[in-house]
């Protein structure tokens, strides 16, 4: 058991701190922390893998035994939920009424009228107009401890699911270690390190458009990174290119939006959420990230 | 006057050799800064300890400049 | 599709984050900085100095970065004032003609006790142009009761090979006044005259009469990552100074020949005389490597000029980084100069006077050593203080061969004992 678990993630030593890599939730996931012993860093890469592992069975969409997939096939049934799941869908809920509508976990449905693999999209309005027959977040009833879905409604935490593993993974780490850590999943990035032996983490974001070039880097001690981007999944649309975030009042994609977007915060879910809803205002992006008066960057 | 001439040619032959990218291949890439973004790497930090020792040295000494301007803007020289 | 208006969740967002996850601060590097030192500086019991510098930079929107420098500095003390020993008590006269100055035999002149005052401000602002090119350009102020100075100066950057190389071009100008107490003086004039006719025949009038003096820099640099652990840096500076360049307070001794009597003693003093114009070169290379978490650095300046000095430097520290995010930094500075084609430690009577001359020992040939220790301590998250002693010495030719007479006797290269200390202060904001 031991060795099997050993193979799933590497560790490796670098200058004051131990980096552990795997693969998980569609992303290259590494976790730098400055531990001194080995024993140690295996210790630490152990926990944080289990707890990626433990949010990634249990939120991800895609996977048959966690609570989402039981919420998503429940056909209009209400579903019990643990204390973890009630306060995350509870923290979606409060999303959708800060973003008015603009960020909601039921409309990850609409992807179904959407293929961004670069094709010329031909949308079909009346597959569109029925998803949005079962988007909204108005149409779910959640409740203290179990939530009631019309049938054909899905959750999609995409958006949030990433960001909060990375928070979770973080937190757990620093509270059993006390050690200056980062976490990084595939450009979603949470740094702790205040109280402790001062250790700056040191994050350089690219331009899309150019590999291998940071646009800019940054240096942080404690704080979050998150970026939104379209780079790799987009579409085009007589003659315009379309990203695949897509606008749950709408049913299309968000148009005129940055190439990317990141935003620098407190933790990851809310760099995330403000890096998605950043991406979700199309050509307003910069406007309306400049009013949250946070640390961003907007890529066009 | 010939030393100095070849002292010369070779340290313009060799900011051309960096800057012409015949040293494309060296560098590090994005993701190993972690050392040269350290504090004690940058090479313009202690702009103050700097512009002091600057300042006696320029009235000290018949020599200037080298890390930045030649000095001057006072009297002391 | 779109919001009412751009409103701020910040706030709300804040709370019900805090509400799923727990509580936390952020500390991304900051976008301000100040940094504060002072100096105290005192040299072999002649002089002492003071100067503090308070230095504030900002990030603005866009990328933009203004920066403010104030500077302030007092000056009381004697220094040399070019005229060798003699065997008999020598007398001066100060510069308004009021004070006199009496130097005991056997002791290098120095001039009559001065205090003097600077002020100084620099501002300059940086704009980025694209991912690669920023330029910035600055302006420059500073006053003293016998010196002022304008400038400005504006420079360029760009990046190549991923940010590896970096590639700078600055220029500096700047228009100097040099107002001297009791006018300037006619190089080559004799003493006593302390208001000296004006080079154009008339009297000159009033306590100052100024001389120009301009200031031309340009710096080429390029920097360049060799790799994880090592940064090079390499720079080509080229000064032009014109104007009024003498000191207008340095003299040189006019001694009798070696034939006389009295031969090496003092029979007349005369005002010093330099060109008009300096050209100044320095080639300039420096490596910074990490070593396993504590820091080398190592610098060697060359410089020559029209003016037939050439000198080298040669300077090191290396910061060891102790628990606690301290650090303990040595630092050696070797420096060895050549002297001026026009360095006279004296004049002969008699003998015609060479086209400048000057005995001005800051001219001279001699080495200096710089040793220090610097102590730096984290204060609170950002911000830091270093503490810096330092000890610099000048060691010159005391008795040069073209002694003649009684000066053999005299060391004709003040000693230069200096000892520093340094208080500095920075943080982010």
């Amino acid at each position: 058991m031991a060795s099997s678990r050993q193979c799933e993630f590497n560790l490796r030593e670098a200058d004051h701190y131990w980096a552990t890599t795997y693969a998980a939730m569609a992303s290259p996931c590494e976790v730098l922390v400055s531990c001194k012993t080995r024993s140690e860093a295996e210790e630490l890469a152990s926990l944080a893998f289990q707890e990626t592992r433990r949010i990634e069975r249990k939120f991800s969409r895609y996977r048959d035994d966690g609570i989402i997939h039981s919420i998503n096939c429940s056909n209009g049934g209400g579903v019990p939920l643990d204390e973890e799941t009630a306060r995350l869908l509870r923290y979606a809920g409060q999303c959708y009424d800060l973003s008015d509508g603009l960020f909601d976990i039921t409309s990850g449905i609409l992807r179904k009228a959407w293929t961004f693999d670069g094709r010329e999209a031909e949308p079909d309005n009346d597959l569109i107009k029925s998803l949005l027959e079962v988007v909204g977040w108005t149409k779910v009833e959640l409740r203290d401890f179990d939530i009631k879905l019309r049938p054909g409604m899905e959750l999609d935490l995409g958006g949030i699911g990433k960001e909060y593993a990375v928070d979770r993974v973080a937190d757990l780490l620093f509270q059993t270690s006390g050690l200056s850590l980062m976490v990084n999943f595939g450009g979603d990035i949470r740094a702790i390190g205040e109280s402790t032996e001062h250790r700056t983490w040191t994050i350089g974001i690219e331009d899309p458009s150019e590999d291998d070039s940071a646009v800019k880097v940054i240096e942080l001690t404690e704080g979050a990174v998150a970026t939104s981007g379209d780079s790799r999944r987009f579409c085009h649309f007589r003659g315009t290119r379309l990203g695949h975030i897509l606008n749950p009042l709408t049913g299309w994609p968000v148009t005129g939006a940055p190439r990317s977007v990141t935003v620098i915060a407190k933790n990851c879910t809310e760099a995330g959420f403000l890096a998605t809803l950043g991406m979700l205002h199309g050509n307003q992006a910069e406007t309306f990230l400049a009013a949250q008066d946070v640390i961003c960057h907007c890529i066009r | 006057m010939r030393i100095r001439k070849l002292f010369i040619a070779f340290i313009i032959s060799t900011i051309a050799a960096f800057s012409l990218g015949g040293c494309a291949s060296m560098g590090v890439n994005v993701w190993e800064r972690d050392i040269l973004a350290k504090p004690a790497m940058q090479l313009d930090a202690n702009a103050n300890d700097h512009a002091l020792d600057d300042h006696i040295y320029f009235s000290k000494e018949a020599s200037s400049g080298g890390r930045g301007f030649g000095g001057g803007g006072c009297g002391c020289n | 599709m779109q919001l009412n208006g751009s409103k701020s969740i910040r706030g709300a967002l804040a709370t019900i984050t805090a509400a799923l996850l727990g509580s936390g601060a952020v500390s991304v590097a900051d976008q301000g900085k100040l940094e504060s030192s002072l100096l105290y500086y005192s040299e072999s019991g002649r002089v002492r100095a003071t100067e503090g510098i308070v230095n504030i930079s900002k990030q603005l929107k866009g990328d933009r970065n203004i920066g403010v420098k104030l500077t302030l500095d007092g000056l009381t003390g004697a220094t040399p004032n070019g005229a060798a020993p003699s065997s008999k008590v020598q007398t001066f006269t100060g510069a308004s003609g009021s004070t006199q100055n009496v130097v005991p035999p056997g002791v290098i002149p120095l001039d009559g006790a001065f205090h003097d005052t600077r002020f100084a401000v620099d501002a300059n602002l940086s704009q980025p142009w694209n991912r690669v090119t920023s330029s910035v350009f600055g302006v420059h102020f500073s006053a003293e009761h016998d010196y002022y100075s304008f400038g400005v100066n504006s420079g360029i950057t760009r990046d190549f090979n991923r940010k590896n190389t970096t590639v700078g071009l600055s220029g500096s100008y700047s228009h100097d006044i040099v107002a001297p107490r009791g006018s300037a003086p006619v190089p080559f004039a004799f003493l006593p005259a302390s208001t000296p006719p004006s080079e154009d025949g008339r009297e000159s009038r009033g306590a100052h009469s100024t001389r120009p003096k301009e200031v031309f820099d340009v710096v080429f640099g390029v920097s360049q990552i060799l790799d994880r652990k090592t940064i090079i840096r390499l720079n080509y500076s080229y000064n032009r100074t014109s104007g009024y360049l003498n000191d207008p307070y340095k003299i040189l001794s006019v001694v009798n020949d070696q034939n006389s009597p009295d031969a090496g003693e003092p029979v007349n003093y005369v005002y010093e005389n330099r060109p008009r114009a300096a050209g100044r070169q320095a080639f300039y290379g420096q490596v910074r490597r990490d070593l396993s978490g504590n820091t080398i650095d190592l610098s060697y300046r060359f410089f020559w000029d029209n003016w037939g000095i050439t000198s080298h430097t040669v300077d090191v520290f290396y910061r060891w980084q102790l628990r606690g995010d301290r650090a303990l930094q040595p630092h050696l500075r070797w420096y060895h100069q050549s002297q001026a084609s026009f360095y006279h430690a004296f004049l002969v009577d008699g003998v015609a006077f060479p086209q400048y001359a000057s005995a001005d020992t800051r001219l001279a040939r001699f080495s200096a050593v710089t040793a220090g220790l610097q102590y730096s301590l984290p204060i609170t998250v950002g911000s830091r203080l270093n503490i810096t002693a330092e000890y610099y010495t000048q060691v010159g030719d005391r008795s040069p061969p073209e002694a003649i007479g009684r000066l053999r006797q005299y060391d004709l290269f003040p000693r230069m004992n200096v000892l520093m200390f340094r208080l500095g202060f920075e943080s982010g904001f």
